[in-house]
């Protein structure tokens, strides 16, 4: 069943992405903002979501809030933040019970009066005593950030590799950023995004498009829009630049390593053979990484790639026993090598395949797969072709096209976090 | 085959229950790529004493999830490795009653179906291998052990049901796992795992008369005997009501328990929805003391609840981390008293009914719970999608009154771990 989307200019610099369709019980609804990752901006943008659901106008505190949705047959409205390569994307998400199956009520007009009572009419608005404990709330996860060693050894590898760039900002952004946020800052931020900042809205569900698009217009009619909106800022590409090799000591059982590369500027990496490369080298149970340097070298406990193809970055990250560290980036770059060479089997081009393969049927079969895909394309302005459209693309990349991928990657950084001990147990071992 | 729709949910479910007993469940998704199979055994790690032909039988906690660990080998290989080579996403799990073997898969279901049946019906345990596993299953002990919400929650179910099943570690204790051999596991294989208590239920576009083909394929031919339940005495008088442990935590983590004294033979589907729904008049988000109690920061987003309820034995719990969770314990009876004054407001009470019910719908959407759901209730003889017309004949006073039984302070246990 192929499903497709249609697009409407909501209001100037908001556009809103309607997908029809039958096949699901619930509907989804989301109200995102788009913005430069910027490292002054970051922690504002991640801490407005969070006291806006604090409580609105009507619906002034949690309870009251949580009855109104509880009456929506138990609609869903939560925060939700990402960073999609140098950009920003967060906002609120909503999912509730489809139209079809709510006994003859209409839930979706509710849905869409509180989304406009949240973007429009936040609890005094914005409450400072709501500001203070989300403050707090967003300080202690960042602080907590640090606890998931795997994830900030990657975020320290991208801040090593990519300084100055907008890339390198975090997703919640630094402690110290955040001190500087206050609730003045923080009203003045939040009607600057509604004026002018670029918005995507997304629906699916059973609704016809042009009903959504009619009910969001009336709802949020409210807001005045300025008529020009300032363009999201072009990804800096940047080529390799001389190595650089860093290991920093932190309380851990197990080191952690992460290696990135980058590809030129000027080489635009093409989506099949891309994403192919990316599942081959290391991103999937079947990829060379992990069947040769976890399973057959033990050499690592966990180990995956993902590439960034509009940043021309890619990243593999392992956890690794702090005496095999320099093994297992000596293997890593072997295994790239080897892709690069074109020593790719037929069995390990079958297996990515078949992998991406079912990773785009499957994203058909969940409302919330679709909505980042489709999100995903309008940011980037990609044709809003079905996923499984993509399939005849990625089963004709040859191993050819792979190997002249992996052969443009430049190896600039290698980063690894070990206990003081472990280390100098790894080098008397050399 | 037998073929039942749900015109308000727009479900339709096909069954077969094969001479050998097995019942077979298919749950058409149409338009969706992805199948999902889930094999069940009415079997988990509550599950250490029972009678079979009249004699009594045990065997060590934590023996239900050890067999599934091995289910997975084959003499041909492993299982899971096979599947996912066919593009299959294989798992497993053991809960307190089920034993559920499952796997998703785009492409390849008949094959993949082939694998599951045979793999679940055809045990092949050496001494050797399960020496092996005896490592690997003390090591997620120790995570479990590691993890403060299974500990807070696991020391209070104890102390709440010193004499039940339920009081049993699913994963089992590194000294009974001790215990647990390839004789132990062949016999528990023989005694738990026949049709006739087990169901496969397949939730996508696939073709019902395929499926329980394929079954009657793997399966015995013959019916044999089911083994009778042990789940002992929810009654007994609690050994602790309080305990205290101490983790390397940054801040205490707590469970109240409240244990519900229901009389024998409640359905259980009507039951759990009223304890749903009672449970979140009192504590859910949109309740007075919730919000009351996140506003005075003495709970923050980490508080959760819900009603549990096992064969013979049912309870309340709350949970989540706090600096003060005696002071929560209070706060939760304190809310008690407004019940018992001034009872739950029926128009709240309707509103939390309905979010209930949209969340059950919303559910459906995952194949998953689906499937779960529909074996849990089919293993106590009811019907899961039947859950729409339960909601009609609930009312505010039933579940204050379930509230008022319940949630007393002679029924609580309160179990914190804290911080070294």
């Amino acid at each position: 069943m192929s499903n497709t989307v249609e697009v409407f200019e909501l209001m100037p610099g908001a556009q809103l992405l309607c997908l029809k369709t039958d096949k699901f019980k619930t509907g989804c609804m989301y109200a995102s903002f788009l913005r430069d990752m910027d490292a002054d901006e970051a922690p504002a943008n991640a801490l407005l979501m969070p006291v806006i659901m604090r409580g609105t106008e009507k619906h002034p505190d949690i309870s009251s809030l949580s009855l109104s949705m509880d009456g929506l047959y138990g609609a869903d409205f939560g925060v939700y933040l990402r960073k999609k390569a140098e950009t920003q994307v967060f906002g609120i998400a909503s999912d509730f019970v489809d139209d079809r199956f709510s006994g003859g009520e209409e839930i979706l007009p509710g849905c869409v009066d509180l989304m406009r009572e949240l973007l429009l009419e936040p609890a005094g608005g914005m409450r400072e005593e709501y500001f203070t404990s989300e403050k707090q709330n967003l300080a202690d996860a960042i602080r907590a950030s640090m606890n998931d060693k795997h994830s900030w050894t990657v975020q320290r590898a991208v801040e090593i590799m990519c300084p100055g760039e907008p890339y390198s900002v975090s997703r919640l952004g630094t402690p110290e950023k955040l001190e500087s946020v206050t609730i003045g800052s923080l009203r003045q931020h939040r009607r600057e995004l509604l004026s002018s900042g670029r918005m995507l809205f997304f629906y699916g569900g059973s609704r016809p498009p042009a009903e959504v698009y009619g009910m969001l217009g009336d709802s949020l009619g409210g807001i005045s829009r300025e008529k020009e909106q300032e363009p999201l800022s072009p990804i800096v590409r940047k080529g390799a630049a001389e190595k650089k090799e860093i290991r920093e000591h932190m309380e851990v059982t197990q080191a952690k390593l992460c290696m990135g590369w980058r590809f030129r500027p000027d080489y635009e990496i093409p989506y099949a053979a891309g994403v192919v490369f990316s599942a081959l080298f290391g991103g999937t149970s079947t990829s060379k990484l992990f069947l040769n340097v976890r399973e057959k070298l033990s050499l690592c406990y966990s180990i995956d790639s993902s590439l960034d193809r509009r940043k021309g970055i890619m990243l593999v990250s392992a956890g690794v026993d702090a005496g095999d560290l320099d093994r297992c980036t000596d293997q890593i770059t072997e295994q790239l090598a080897m892709c690069a060479r074109g020593e790719i089997s037929q069995e390990e081009m079958e297996n990515a395949r078949a992998y991406l393969k079912g990773v785009l049927r499957a994203s058909g079969d969940s409302l919330g797969g679709l909505q980042e895909y489709y999100t995903t394309r309008a940011l980037f302005s990609l044709p809003l072709t079905p996923p499984e459209d993509l399939i005849g693309q990625i089963l004709d990349v040859s191993a050819e096209d792979v190997a002249a991928v992996a052969a443009q990657a430049e190896l600039d950084t290698v980063y690894s976090i070990c206990g003081q001990d472990e280390e100098e147990e790894g080098s008397a071992l050399q | 085959m037998k073929e039942k729709y749900y015109p308000s949910l727009g479900e339709t479910v096909r069954s077969d229950v094969l001479d050998n007993g097995l019942t077979v469940f298919t749950v058409p998704r149409e338009g969706f790529s992805k199948v999902f199979a889930f094999y069940a055994v009415n079997y988990g790690g509550m599950d250490v004493r029972w009678k079979k032909g009249g004699r009594e039988c045990s065997s060590p906690e934590g023996t239900a999830h050890f067999l599934e660990h091995k289910m997975f080998d084959m003499e041909e290989g492993s299982a899971d490795l096979m599947l996912a080579a066919n593009g299959a996403q294989a798992n497993a799990f053991t809960s307190g009653d089920m034993t559920a073997y499952l796997f998703e898969c785009t492409d390849r279901f008949e094959e993949n179906l082939d694998i599951l049946l045979n793999f679940v019906n055809t045990p092949f345990f050496t001494p050797q291998s399960v020496e092996k596993e005896m490592g690997i299953i003390s090591q997620e002990i120790g995570m479990c052990e590691d993890d403060p919400y299974w500990r807070a929650g696991h020391s209070l179910v104890e102390s709440m049901f010193g004499a039940h099943a339920l009081k049993n570690r699913t994963v089992g204790t590194k000294e009974s796992i001790s215990h647990i051999t390839d004789r132990v596991l062949t016999d528990c294989h023989s005694t738990f795992y026949v049709p006739s208590n087990m169901i496969l239920c397949v939730v996508g576009d696939v073709d019902h008369d395929a499926v329980t083909e394929a079954a009657l394929r793997h399966t015995p031919r013959q019916r044999a005997e089911k083994a009778e339940r042990w789940t002992g005495d929810a009654g007994v008088p609690f050994a602790m009501k309080e305990t205290v442990s101490k983790m390397e935590i940054s801040r205490p983590v707590f469970s109240i328990g409240f244990r519900a004294d229901l009389p024998p033979g409640e359905p259980f589907l009507e039951c759990g929805i009223l304890g749903d729904t009672a449970s979140a008049a009192v504590l859910g988000p949109s309740s007075e003391l919730y919000g009351e109690m996140y506003a005075d920061g003495i709970i923050n987003g980490s508080f959760d609840f819900s009603f549990e309820m096992h064969e013979g034995a049912a309870y309340f719990e709350a949970r989540g981390e706090s600096d003060r969770p005696r002071e929560t314990a209070e706060r939760i009876l304190e809310g008690m008293d407004r019940i018992k004054k001034n009872g739950i407001d029926p128009s709240i009470f309707s509103v939390i009914k309905k979010a209930d019910m949209g969340g059950r719908i919303k559910e459906l959407g995952s194949f998953e719970m689906t499937a779960w759901n529909i074996c849990d209730l089919a293993f106590r003889g009811e019907d899961y999608l039947e859950f729409s017309s339960v909601y009609k004949d609930l009312t505010a006073e039933g579940a204050a009154g379930l509230l008022l039984d319940s949630v007393r302070e002679e029924n609580m246990v309160l179990s914190v771990v804290e911080p070294v």
